[in-house]
């Protein structure tokens, strides 16, 4: 017999069955895929999520898009401003500053600690990071200010015993007190608290920023010198190509992308990849064995059916395809629902109800590639899932399954 | 009687039985449901099987029909020994040179009269407009032409076995094999669906060998096999 012929009963039982079978089973098999398959996307898109969180705190308060320093031994960038405008007129860059370290130490009456002093021109830093936006006591920075700083909550404390670094942590600075900060050269200077900021990543809540303006007063070695300049790219992922831009016209600087940078949170990233594949594994595991399981029921009572089928001549292999096209059909339509189901309700629900992280809000974040591979993947399951148990049927003794 | 002959000697058998023999289980607990059975059945010929309940009718028409393998023994169909073919062949054979009808009617639920009939003939690799006109033609002989879009949850019992019957025609089968046909039906349905088999085996020669319990089944006849605990019991006249 032709397996063209096969395939044309085997489309034909298949068709008949998804048009004509009953309209219950039908409904509550495609409902099961829909859940299985927006099961399968929730958690991957929480991590991704979660992921994303992090990394876009780490881009908008730590990184930037990109961080450009000098090579080698030296410790400033040669003719900064220069490589600023040049940065500023490079397409595909949204936002340049740039930044110099003009102390190290803070102290606050007995308690006193290490901490990056950074020297900033407020306006370009608000324009590259999203820091001087999360203060949570009194103001960022301002281009006139002198003798005013700005504090990371890992710094203040702020009397907030809860925060993990409170101990190691001025431990009680609120905006308006005085701190007194050891610049570069050792000259010791105090400043008066503006404000202190929370950006939800810790390691990003252990700087402290005076104006460029103070520094310059302060330690006329610093005016006019970077010991970093960051941008901020208009999109996420062009990254690479205003570095290769850049690169051509100044060479004599090291440029770093935001990924490059992330060592800080690769750990977290990492387990957080890690619990997604393991998850992802369990969830299509459990869709597996869920769908081979309805198949299977869904079989118990077909088995007669499929013995009368074998009995008028039908071949095994026009039976079992007959089954695997319908249950192709029926998780195809369970992808498609369960897709609407996820993107139509469970996104938008998140979104306006976003699950609280240690790092602030994280809603869900589906990848394209993922919904893609979740999708053929489930299809995939669900045929193997139904193909084992009727192949099982179909070699069963004829008069067994006749019989039922 | 060991050996019974075919009753026209002219005729070709369409079926050749030779020392048919079907145990199931072994040792102790083994049960004969069939010993040493023999007979032909000439071409275009009405068979009935009859017996008591447990005599080895259905295991008989089973092994006939390809459906059960036989322990010992030959089976010839048009001259042709299928008795130890491959899977394959036999299912091959069920599909395009045997009929069975069973029954429960065993029709698919998912399908219509019609869509029940002509299945086989699309397995065979014919067109579905030829295999749907043959459809056509086999319901209209069986008075069931104005069913032929309905579903069997939509027919009465008598009607899903005449389109079983049509469904087992399809291919023009050399034997036809009914397992009580009218076992689930009533009186008028039981006289309808024997005399369409009749008329089927008189319009179209189809040679039928049928089970029944009824010993007023025996008058829709031309011939009669009489087993008792797997025995053929009388001869075949």
């Amino acid at each position: 017999m032709a397996a063209g012929t096969s395939m044309r009963v085997a489309v034909f039982l298949g068709r008949r069955a998804i048009t004509r079978g009953n309209r219950g089973v039908i409904a509550l098999t495609v409902a099961l895929m829909a859940v299985i398959f927006a099961q399968l996307m929730f958690i991957p898109s929480l991590i991704q999520g979660a992921t994303d969180r992090l990394q876009n705190e780490l881009r908008e308060n730590l990184t930037s898009s990109i961080a450009i320093t000098p090579t080698g031994s030296d410790l400033t960038i040669a003719n900064p401003s220069a490589l600023v405008a040049r940065a500023r007129a490079t397409p595909g860059v949204a936002a340049a500053t740039s930044t110099v370290l003009a102390g190290s130490q803070i102290s606050h009456g007995s308690r006193v600690s290490s901490w990056p002093v950074l020297a900033v021109e407020p306006r370009s830093f608000a324009a590259t990071f999203a820091t001087p936006h999360k203060m949570i006591e009194g103001t960022f920075l301002d281009p006139g200010d002198s003798d005013e700083i700005v504090l990371g909550l890992a710094i203040a404390g702020a009397g907030r015993p809860n925060v993990a670094t409170y101990r190691s942590s001025l431990q009680n600075v609120h905006a308006g007190d005085r701190v007194a900060v050891t610049l570069l050269g050792g000259t010791l200077h105090v400043f008066t608290v503006k404000g202190i900021y929370d950006a939800s990543l810790s390691q990003a809540n252990t700087r402290a920023f005076i104006t460029s303006a103070t520094a310059a007063r302060l330690v006329p070695l610093l005016a006019g010198r970077s010991s970093a300049i960051y941008l901020r790219t208009d999109h996420v992922g062009d990254e690479q190509a205003v570095v290769d831009r850049l690169r051509r016209a100044r060479p004599d600087v090291r440029y770093e992308t935001w990924e490059s940078l992330r060592s800080t949170v690769r750990d977290v990233t990492g387990s957080f990849d890690l619990i997604k594949s393991i998850l992802n594994t369990v969830s299509l595991l459990v869709a597996a064995i869920t769908i081979f399981i309805v198949t299977y029921v869904d079989l118990v009572n077909k088995r007669r059916t499929i013995g009368i089928e074998r009995a008028i001549g039908i071949t095994s292999a026009a039976i079992a395809v007959s089954y695997a096209l319908k249950t192709l059909v029926f998780a195809a339509i369970g992808v498609v629902v369960g897709t609407a189901l996820f993107y139509g309700a469970a996104v938008p629900l998140v979104r306006s109800h976003p699950f609280v992280f240690p790092l602030g809000p994280v809603s869900l974040s589906p990848t394209g590639q993922e919904l893609r591979r979740d999708a053929l993947v489930l299809v995939v399951v669900a045929v193997i899932g139904a193909l084992l148990p009727v192949w099982r049927t179909v070699r069963t003794r004829l008069l067994d399954a006749i019989w039922g | 009687m060991d050996e019974v002959a075919a009753s026209d000697p002219d005729r070709a058998p369409a079926l050749e039985v030779h020392s048919l023999c079907r145990t199931y289980g072994s040792g102790d607990v083994a049960v004969h449901a069939l010993r040493d059975v023999t007979f032909d059945v000439p071409a275009g010929d009405m068979v009935c099987i009859v017996g008591k309940s447990g005599s080895g009718k259905s295991t008989l028409l089973r092994q006939l029909g390809l459906l059960d393998t036989p322990t010992a023994g030959r089976i010839l169909i048009e001259g042709t020994d299928v008795t130890r073919l491959a899977e394959r062949r036999r299912r091959a054979l069920r599909l395009e040179r045997l009929g069975y009808v069973f029954q429960e009617y065993a029709l698919l639920p998912e399908l219509t009269a019609e869509e029940n009939v002509y299945l086989p003939a699309l397995m065979t690799g014919r067109s579905k407009r030829d295999s749907r006109a043959r459809a056509t033609a086999l319901l209209a002989m069986l008075d069931l032409d104005d069913r032929a879009g309905h579903r069997p949850s939509e027919l009465s019992g008598g009607q899903q076995q005449r389109v079983a019957i049509a469904r087992a025609l399809v291919n023009e089968p050399a034997v036809l094999f009914a397992d009580e046909p009218t076992g689930n039906l009533d009186t008028a349905s039981t006289a309808s669906v024997m005399q369409a088999l009749v008329e089927l085996n008189e319009q179209l020669g189809v040679t039928i060998l049928f089970v029944s319990h009824d010993p007023d089944h025996r008058r829709y006849a031309k011939h009669l096999i009489y087993l008792r605990d797997g025995r053929l019991s009388e001869p075949y006249f």
